[in-house]
């Protein structure tokens, strides 16, 4: 035996040892379920917020497979967009979203998409604090879509739901409903969405939250809740509502309300995109593997209240209903019809919303920033034709406000969108928009008092809508009052006026800090646009609106 | 103390090269041939016993599952070795987007409806289902189609508790541009409708009242095994999917088959494009062990006492799986199929 044979000998026996070694590591994969697969690098993902629980998973899937899988968060809409144009392909290698319907019905997205592999189940139920359940007597019996809508116009309870247009669980609700109340039996087209805008309008008068993401929505539940004026229930996935329980921030639990018609059920298909290199499709082969395998299931199942896709996997008790089925509602067969459903929600079913944009008009927004502005209320007013446009522009029945300030707070005014026949409207918003010049100083917080005023105002006088403040500053205080002040006067609002989110953009040489402040102060959010162009941001915040 | 040192060592060298033995007569020395294949085939080739008989002829097979009707569209095929779609149809269509070198129908597997045994005694009810003399259930294809014509909903059904949704009495199937069973299962009712533009109306009306479509064939079933009938009563099948989750004891509590009459052999076909998926196809369609273990997935191949012995042992609901199948048409022509095909994709995705 020459030196060297015995030098690999010692090197095999000591691969052989470290084989030992692994299997007692949580990476070892199960006997019966066989060897991993193995890829190396990362699988880059563009994905829905509501994947994120998912984290604990991905680190076992690195373990297990050596593929770091990272999470890119768009929302559904931006998403769809930009596997249909193609340019999904060009940073990442695969999507993965609560379900891939709409996308599917897309008529560009066919060739753009490869093999998927369903990672999950999860349907969009109504959960109701239990109090409230048991008032309704509905912890005892299962409402039908209907009944849940008659209620929800009856002012008997109110709700918080994810916009359709920004956000699967909204959309897979508001596909759910609308079908459950056509009753047909059928997937609904677009034709029968008008005669159903009377019992739509009336569940969603019964909304009372809104927001672009489940996992703020979700967040923003539980700080109402705590912070005393909660809202009584939330549609959303089942795994939302079932970890919110979990999680034990809630101060009073909920009852998850199965719809006795039925339910449409997120399915979370793990899909490669159609162009993936090849070590790209390796990694995601071996990531589908390792989450596909019963014991991953199991995991899911126990940690994210997802219920398993693969068959075999017991479902654990605590999923409902107890007694009786979970009938699947049918989708839209068409893109249109999928695509008026969403629009017909904006313009006529929603509870329309009240804007008001509080906007910067100091000397330094001179240039590229106040044109950034300019194209980016242009977009919502109809020059931004692409899908995400179409359904993020300002919608019929919506009241936007427009409230430029520097030195002092300008004039406010304010466009009355009709339902029907938009364009004069939207015509008149583009015109003044063009108008905006920048100049002088930077009174923010003058201006903010001022839109909160005008909207007790205009809230009193027209109390049924969905108000929020957009704050857009590229730059400090300079003039009038500070924040401190501002604070004391908005702690003594009337709590209706106090959780007027006001939606604060991150954007120029603005403070940071009093951004975040000013919206954890009324149930707002911050929006980052110092490193992408202020339309998305604009666009993104339609979905809080 | 020595002596164990001894003892240690010799056992961790000899296990190590046992180890390295397997590892350079194993994996390394193994040539990867990568198929797309229809995914109602995925379980056939991720069970370790089809691999190991493919190892020991040199070989490992990587698939991708996808739609058959897929791999004539929107696959990039100068990727994979061979592709192995659900038909001959669907095959021809994806001979015409790459040159083939062979094509093997090593088995087929008729389509069928999987179901569950309260909603079959509910069709039966109606006398849209039967029993054949054999035992087995039959959807009657022609009564059907008129109940689905006619929007009758499940809760209309006289004595309905198995499942009272107010949803349509519909067949839950893929997409018909993606997918061959859905073709298939388009052409056979456009075959009892006798044709003609009111038929296709009625046939596209099949997808269109279904709302949103899989894109391959296991997807729809597999939500059958997991969610049951909280999914769909009706889920459109090959039986071979049923006959394996059969022994892989994963059916939903009370599910049964339903065969439908007419129905029309669908002859599971590998297209090779190069020596590498020739010798794949070649295996599958003669090797015994293959031949062997795709009968215990259900599929139908020469051997029909294999497929006997296979069927008996798959529950149905009291129901035996029949070995021979009546009111068989003959497989419609490539072109025939292909373009109902891309009429229906235009009427579904306009």
């Amino acid at each position: 035996m020459t030196r060297i044979s015995v030098r690999r000998i010692l090197a095999l026996s000591l691969a052989a040892l470290s084989l030992v070694a692994a299997c007692d590591t949580p990476a070892a994969p199960q006997a019966s379920e066989g060897p991993f697969k193995k890829g190396s690098g990362t699988l880059r993902v563009l994905a829905g917020s509501e994947l994120h629980d998912l984290a604990p998973i991905l680190d076992d899937v690195k373990a297990a497979t050596g593929v770091t899988v990272e999470l890119t968060e768009i929302g559904t809409l931006d998403g769809i967009e930009k596997v249909a144009a193609g340019t999904a392909v060009r940073d990442h290698d695969a999507i993965w979203f609560s379900n891939n319907r709409y996308l599917e019905l897309h008529p560009e997205a066919s060739g753009r998409i490869d093999v998927s592999t369903k990672v999950a189940n999860s349907p969009v139920v109504l959960a109701l604090r239990d109090s409230k359940a048991k008032e309704l007597g509905w912890d005892q019996h299962r409402p039908t879509w209907s009944e849940i809508a008659e209620a929800a116009g009856a002012g008997r309870f109110t709700y918080g739901m994810t916009n359709p247009a920004a956000s699967n669980s909204g959309y897979s609700a508001l596909v759910g409903v609308a079908a459950a109340l056509a009753g047909t039996g059928r997937a609904l087209t677009s034709a029968e969405i008008t005669s159903l805008t009377p019992r739509l309008q009336s569940f969603f008068a019964g909304q009372s939250l809104t927001a672009g993401s489940s996992g703020w929505l979700a967040d923003e539940y539980v700080r109402r809740q705590a912070g005393g004026v909660p809202v009584d229930g939330l549609v959303n996935y089942e795994s939302v509502l079932l970890s919110l329980n979990a999680g034990g921030k809630l101060k009073e639990p909920l009852t998850v309300v199965y719809p006795a018609d039925g339910v449409v059920t997120a399915d979370y298909p793990l899909t490669l995109l159609s162009g993936a290199a090849e070590q790209a499709r390796t990694n995601y082969a071996a990531v589908a593997d390792y989450l596909r395998r019963p014991s991953t299931q199991r995991k899911i199942m126990e940690t994210t209240f997802r219920r398993p896709a693969v068959p075999g996997v017991e479902l654990a008790k605590s999923f409902g209903p107890a007694g009786g089925g979970l009938v699947e509602l049918p989708f839209p067969a068409r893109y249109d019809d999928a695509t008026a459903l969403v629009t017909g929600f904006g313009d006529s079913l929603r509870k329309p919303a009240r804007t008001i944009y509080v906007l910067d008009v100091s000397g330094s927004m001179k240039g590229a920033r106040i044109k950034g502005l300019q194209t980016a209320l242009l977009g919502l007013s109809g020059a931004d034709s692409s899908l995400s446009g179409e359904l993020t522009r300002f919608n019929g029945r919506e009241q936007v406000v427009m409230l430029p300030f520097s030195t002092t707070p300008k004039t406010p005014r304010r466009f009355d969108l009709p339902a029907d026949n938009r364009q004069p409207v939207t015509d008149q918003i583009r015109g003044y928009v063009r108008g905006l010049a920048a100049n002088g100083d930077t009174a923010i917080y003058d201006a903010l008092t001022r839109a909160i005023e005008l909207a007790k105002q205009l809230d009193a006088a027209d109390p049924n809508r969905f108000t929020s403040i957009v704050l857009l500053t590229d730059g400090e205080r300079t003039v009038g009052p500070k924040l401190p002040a501002f604070k004391t006067y908005h702690a003594k609002l009337p709590a209706k006026i106090k959780t007027v989110p006001i939606f604060t953009l991150l954007f120029g040489e603005g403070n940071v800090t009093e951004m975040t402040e000013l919206a954890r102060i009324s149930g707002g959010r911050t929006f980052d646009a110092r490193g992408g162009s202020l339309a998305g941001v604009f666009k993104q915040i339609r979905g809080y609106q | 103390m020595k002596r164990l040192w001894i003892i240690v060592t010799t056992v961790v060298v000899l296990a190590a090269l046992g180890a390295g033995i397997g590892w350079y007569l194993g994996v390394d020395r193994l040539e990867t041939v990568r198929g797309v294949v229809g995914s109602e085939k995925a379980p056939f080739f991720a069970d370790q016993r089809v691999k190991d008989a493919f190892a020991s002829h040199g070989l490992r097979v990587e698939t991708d599952s996808r739609g058959s009707r897929e791999m004539a569209t929107t696959v990039p095929l100068d990727r994979y070795d061979f592709a192995f779609p659900g038909s001959a149809q669907a095959a021809q269509r994806v001979a015409q987007a790459r040159a083939a070198t062979g094509r093997f129908t090593p088995f087929w597997s008729p389509l069928a409806v999987a179901t569950f045994t309260p909603v079959a005694d509910l069709l039966a009810a109606e006398g849209v289902a039967r029993r054949a003399p054999e035992g087995h259930w039959v959807l009657d294809l022609g009564k059907y189609l008129d109940l689905a014509k006619r929007d009758v909903r499940w809760d209309q059904l006289k004595g309905n508790v198995a499942y009272p949704a107010r949803r349509d009495v519909l067949v839950t199937t893929t997409h018909p541009g993606d997918s061959n069973s859905a073709g298939v299962y388009a052409w056979l009712a456009l075959q009892q409708l006798g044709g003609g533009a009111n038929a296709l109306d009625e046939v596209v009306k099949l997808f269109t009242d279904q709302g949103g479509l899989e894109r391959s064939t296991e997807d729809p079933f597999e939500k059958y095994l997991a969610q049951g009938l909280n999914y769909t009563p009706l889920v459109l099948v090959y039986e071979a999917q049923y006959v394996d989750a059969g022994r892989a004891g994963t059916l939903p509590a009370n599910a049964t088959l339903l065969y439908l009459s007419p129905t029309t052999p669908s002859a599971h076909t590998v297209v090779a494009f190069d020596g590498a998926g020739d010798e794949v196809g070649r295996l599958i369609a003669n090797d015994p062990e293959l031949l062997r273990l795709a009968a215990e997935h259900g599929f139908r191949t020469a051997d029909e006492a294999a497929t006997a012995s296979v069927l008996a042992q798959v529950p149905a609901g009291g129901a035996a799986l029949p070995t021979k199948l009546a009111d068989i048409v003959p497989a419609p022509a490539p072109e025939v199929v292909d373009s109902l095909l891309t009429t229906l994709d235009q009427r579904l995705r306009p």
